[in-house]
């Protein structure tokens, strides 16, 4: 195994000193590009003192004067043992190999992470490097899929990015880029996310415990850091799947100080389409597509400063257009994202690190039709936009060795636009809901204590927040407490509680992440969420080469809402949001067990999930509680990869994903009884259509638990190394490999219940090309 | 624009569709419906409730011992018409209670109330008529008049809930037909099936019916005014609180069922005053304007 050492020392006056303690800080990179690397461990075995970087790549250790041997590790790069001679307090930057032998630990799912108050099954760093290898649907690899096969975590309706963590919807999960809430994070009507995996650098994954640094949303975190671009040389990503075409570029701006990373993709399915209808000459033409641009570039002002700015514009489009001899029709419906995020870090002194953000977050959809012709128009459109401004703080503060303090706070403006519709035409013209328009502000505040003392690990911390709309303010103080403890023999012992408010809900009527779900703000009728959870878990690791864990935990959830009867996302009757919603309560509680081996040519996890999630609305079930619509009894996925024995100038390697899990919830009629003829349909009577005689009866909602849903991914990847750092890789997935036709949905017609299913065996193939 | 969308991914995204069996056994219940009408005898329904994936037709229940009060006393004898059917050859009377009480074997009894509303008192003054721009001496289908009309519901103290509906005189078939979308602007109707529409000439409409309510105006006079033409008869009826609510569940569920394809409904549950059972009592009086000899 080649190590590689490369130290760079600030110079000091040299004191001639005891054996006082001294302070070590810096930055772990990447050593190929400069990318400052997420989570990576230095540990000091002498004294048994580790610490693991932050979100930026720093860390800091209070450390013994003298030489001190170090061990860095970060999942897929090669561990560094190295000796410093600590004489004052210095800064340092060490730098990592990519790569991993076999017999390495290897970490699947989860990243190994330093000593921590959260469990592994309330927190996970993704690795992102099995993830590129995991079977991927039409060959895209996409992050809201992989984390699907961790514990507690299901998957809306099949297949769909859509996710629901520990019984909570998918509007209680922060999605976080760079620091900013991305607020619709589908393409494709949910069936892929609109995360790059080619422009992310890493992936936290919090789902209880969860820290007072975050806040906002009532089941889980999700922060994304996206690649900041190579600081050392031009390097690129080309890549091709049955989906969509991506192009990743980065390159030094000035080496070893600033760079820029860029990122396209965009979908293929369009093109096609469009090149045939103007080719045939048809006098219409429709299609649909969508794109992502992610950009990034950072300056190394001084070793104390450094700027970021990262960029993130997204967007679905269906469009449709005809003309025929005297009127032109055009219509679109679209929906995108956008987020900026301008950052500053700041090193003030050796003990406080700050970070300053400035960010925007907009969402917007549209629906647009004009129809026009000699002397007559009209014109319709309807929008939803949610835009998000806010600036944080955030410092760490390392006083000690063995406590670091997290404090911060946050401003944030937000405006509303649900439902607004304009209608034009020569004689006409109006607007509704304009009254849906709103605003509301955001103050936080947090501090976050992060203790070691002997076998315990401690997390507490207290996030203050105070949402105002008009003349009201909802004030919430947000305890939260994580600890650990070391039994020996490698056992663990973990335990969390949580208390935590939402401010923003999310109306939708499916799983699928549609483009018309509505982002909404707490108002004087409609109150914020709040939920509570615990947790209790143990952990142990077993030969170093498997690690297993089992946890429990309980949440309840207040001011959950959902449409009430009769309202659907498709709604156009022009009137307030507020006006089609119910609040209610929900509680979840389950078992979460994992085993995972993480080294050798073949890695695994197995991950089973029993649980159950209800909900309670007044005027709905006669008042009881019943079933959430996600409420899987047992979930269990198992997931894995066999390197293949390969030359040095090759990587093999078969992948497989296996998911079974009870069916979710439907609402179907408990039972059917004559209706009466409305006044004015008698003529109807005839025409055959049930309805006008017999009408459904819902009783009970999510009465009908689908059957079981299971399905097997199978992947084989293929890499290449060409001359100097390029490299060639053909993947090859099967989605679905026995073709088990899972219902998506029931439905009656014609005296028959039908049963959709919409997934059989899809076979997909992708091609990679990095330089 | 919706439709075309969702026609779209359900095409793109279809797969596989198969028959099924439901496991699924909910319990039987049984159905009453009924509906005063101060211009109509008493008749009333009995029938089984049905599973999902059951076509058969619905089981009457012939043998129910039925019981009915006007005002708290006793009223009528209850005559068994056949099929579930029951009947008493009498006319309801506007302004009082009627409760019926109904005794089956092997089920706990039915019971449910209702009050005869007032006929609608409404005004009307036509402010314009103007002849048919595509009047064609050879063509009865074209021969009719456009009708500006001013509406006035001299509304009852108590709460009161008033439908609109229209029937156009089809001339093929000979028979009046119930207009499908309705569009007039008043300050008094309920959004819950209004449908925005750039091609239409207001930019909205409503399906099938309009439903206005006196809330924030009983007792007074409710202005609006509607276009007509010669070939429409405009009715209104005022129902009481069950049936009215019977009818808003009914007319939501009929637009959700035009979805019935799309899983994304959120469904709706019919409304029902019916205690230990399902199904409506309720009442409805109406009032209807004939423009035809305009």
């Amino acid at each position: 195994m080649m190590n590689r050492l490369l130290l760079l020392l600030l110079l000091s006056p040299l004191w001639l000193a005891g054996q006082k303690p001294y302070r070590l800080t810096g930055y772990i990179q990447d050593a190929r590009s400069g990318e400052r690397l997420t989570g990576a461990t230095v540990y000091h075995a002498a004294s048994q003192k580790g610490t693991s970087t932050n979100t930026y790549g720093y860390f800091s250790l209070l450390l013994p004067e003298g030489t001190n041997k170090l061990q860095v590790q970060y999942v897929g790069y090669k561990a560094l043992t190295l000796d410093i001679n600590l004489q004052y307090d210095s800064l340092v930057y060490i730098h990592l190999e990519p790569g991993l032998e076999i017999d390495e630990v290897q970490v699947r799912g989860t990243a190994g992470k330093s000593r921590s108050a959260l469990s592994s099954l309330n927190y996970s760093r993704l690795n992102l490097i099995q993830m590129q290898k995991l079977p991927a649907f039409l060959g895209e690899t996409d992050l809201l899929k992989a984390i699907q096969y961790l514990p507690g975590v299901k998957g809306g309706r099949e297949n769909t990015a859509a996710f629901n963590v520990r019984g909570g919807s998918s509007d209680q999960n922060l999605i976080l880029l760079d620091g900013a809430p991305v607020y619709n994070i589908y393409h494709a009507f949910g069936f892929f996310s609109t995360f790059n995996s080619c422009a992310i650098k890493d992936v936290a994954f919090y789902k209880g415990g969860i820290p007072a640094r975050f806040g906002g949303r009532l089941a889980s975190v999700l922060d994304v850091t996206a690649r900041e671009g190579n600081m050392k040389k031009a390097s690129g990503v080309f890549s091709l799947s049955l989906v969509s075409g991506q192009l990743t570029y980065e390159a030094p701006i000035k080496k070893d100080t600033a760079s820029f990373l860029i990122s396209v993709r965009r979908s293929l399915i369009d093109l096609p389409m469009v090149l045939i209808q103007k080719s045939s000459g048809s006098d219409q033409t429709f299609g649909y597509g969508f794109y992502d641009l992610n950009a990034k570039s950072n300056w190394i002002v001084n070793e104390k400063n450094r700027l970021y700015f990262s960029l993130y514009a997204g967007r679905d489009r269906q469009f449709y257009r005809s003309e025929d001899y005297d009127t032109k029709n055009r219509s679109h419906y679209q929906w995108g994202n956008f987020t900026g995020v301008l950052r500053w870090n700041k090193l003030m002194g050796s003990k406080l690190f700050a970070n300053f953000s400035l960010y925007a977050s907009r969402y917007r959809y549209e629906q647009y039709s004009r129809s026009e012709s000699d002397d007559e128009f009209t014109r319709f459109e309807t929008s939803s936009e949610l835009a998000d401004y806010s600036l944080k703080t955030d410092f760490e503060y390392y006083p000690v060795s063995n406590y670091t303090l997290r404090f911060g706070t946050q401003l944030s403006y937000l405006k509303f636009a649900p439902g607004i519709f304009q209608v034009r035409s020569k004689d006409f013209s109006t607007d509704y809901n304009r009254q849906n328009r709103d605003e509301a502000g955001l103050a936080v505040a947090y501090a976050e204590n992060q203790l070691h003392w002997g076998r315990f690990d401690l997390n507490g911390g207290i996030r203050f927040s105070a949402y105002a709309h008009q003349s009201q303010i909802h004030f919430y103080a947000q305890p939260r407490i994580a600890a650990s403890a070391d039994l020996g023999d490698n056992y663990s012992l973990s335990a969390s509680y949580m208390y935590v408010s939402q401010y923003l809900h999310l109306l939708t009527n499916s799983s699928m992440g549609l483009p018309t779900d509505l982002w909404v703000g707490s108002t004087d009728r409609v109150q914020p969420e709040t939920g509570q959870q615990v947790s209790l878990g143990v952990e142990k690791k077993v030969n170093g080469t498997y690690r297993t864990g089992i946890e429990a935990y309980y949440k309840n959830m207040n001011h959950v809402i959902r449409f009430k009867e009769g309202e659907t996302f498709t709604d156009t009757k022009g009137d307030s949001w507020e006006n089609a919603i119910l609040a209610g309560k929900g509680r979840a509680y389950g078992t979460e067990l994992f085993v995972e081996k993480q080294s050798g040519r073949l890695t695994w996890m197995f991950s089973y999930t029993l649980s159950k999630s209800e909900r309670l609305f007044d005027g709905l079930n006669d008042g009881q509680w019943f079933p959430f619509k996600y409420d899987r009894r047992h979930d269990l996925s198992l997931n894995g990869e066999y390197r293949l024995p390969a030359p040095a100038s090759k990587e093999r390697s078969f992948s497989f994903g296996f998911t079974l899990q009870s069916g979710n919830y439907l609402s179907i009629p408990d039972y059917e009884q004559p209706g009466l003829v409305l006044p004015g349909m008698d003529h109807y009577l005839s025409s055959g259509i049930p309805w006008f005689s017999t009408r459904k009866s819902f009783d009970h909602p999510n009465n009908f638990k689908m059957p079981v849903f299971h399905h097997l991914d199978l992947a084989y990847s293929s890499t290449k190394k060409l001359s100097g750092n390029k490299s060639r890789t053909w993947s090859f997935s099967v989605y679905n490999a026995y073709n088990r036709l899972n219902p998506w949905y029931y439905y009656k017609k014609d005296g028959n219940v039908k049963k959709v299913s919409i997934f059989p065996v899809v076979p997909s193939i992708t091609y990679i090309y990095r330089w | 624009m919706n439709r075309l969308l969702f026609l779209l991914v359900f095409i793109i995204l279809y797969a596989c569709e198969e028959t099924v069996h439901l496991d699924y056994q909910p319990e039987q219940k049984v159905c009453l419906n009924c509906v005063l009408n101060p211009d109509s005898l008493v008749r009333l329904s009995l029938n089984y409730t049905r599973s999902l994936d059951d076509n058969d037709d619905f089981i009457p229940i012939d043998n129910a011992q039925i019981l009915f009060y006007e005002d708290g006393q006793e009223w009528n004898t209850v005559n068994f018409l056949g099929k579930g059917t029951y009947g008493i050859d009498q006319y309801p009377q506007i302004g009082k209670t009627y409760r019926v009480k109904v005794n089956i074997d092997g089920h706990l009894p039915l019971s449910a109330e209702t009050i005869v509303q007032e006929r609608p008192d409404i005004d009307t003054t036509i402010v314009s008529k103007t002849r048919n721009k595509t009047w064609n001496e050879n063509s009865p289908v074209t021969q009719f008049y456009y009708l500006d009309v001013d509406y006035q519901i001299n509304d009852q103290p108590g709460e009161d809930y008033y439908w609109n509906y229209a029937l156009v005189w089809y001339i093929p078939w000979e028979k009046y037909n119930l207009v499908d979308d309705i569009d007039y602007f008043s300050a008094y109707a309920d959004n819950f099936n209004r449908e925005i529409d750039a091609e239409t000439k207001l930019g909205f409409y409503y399906h099938f019916y309009v439903r206005q309510t006196d809330d924030g105006v009983d007792g007074q006079a409710m202005r609006f005014s509607e276009q007509q033409n010669t070939r429409m008869i405009d009715c209104f009826f005022n129902a009481d609180e069950h049936y009215d609510r019977y009818m808003k569940t009914s007319v939501q569920s009929w637009l959700i069922e035009e979805w019935e394809d799309l899983p994304f409904k959120e469904p709706v549950q019919i409304y029902s005053n019916i205690e230990n059972g399902t199904g409506i009592f309720g009442s409805a009086s109406f009032t209807c304007i004939n423009y035809h000899d305009e």
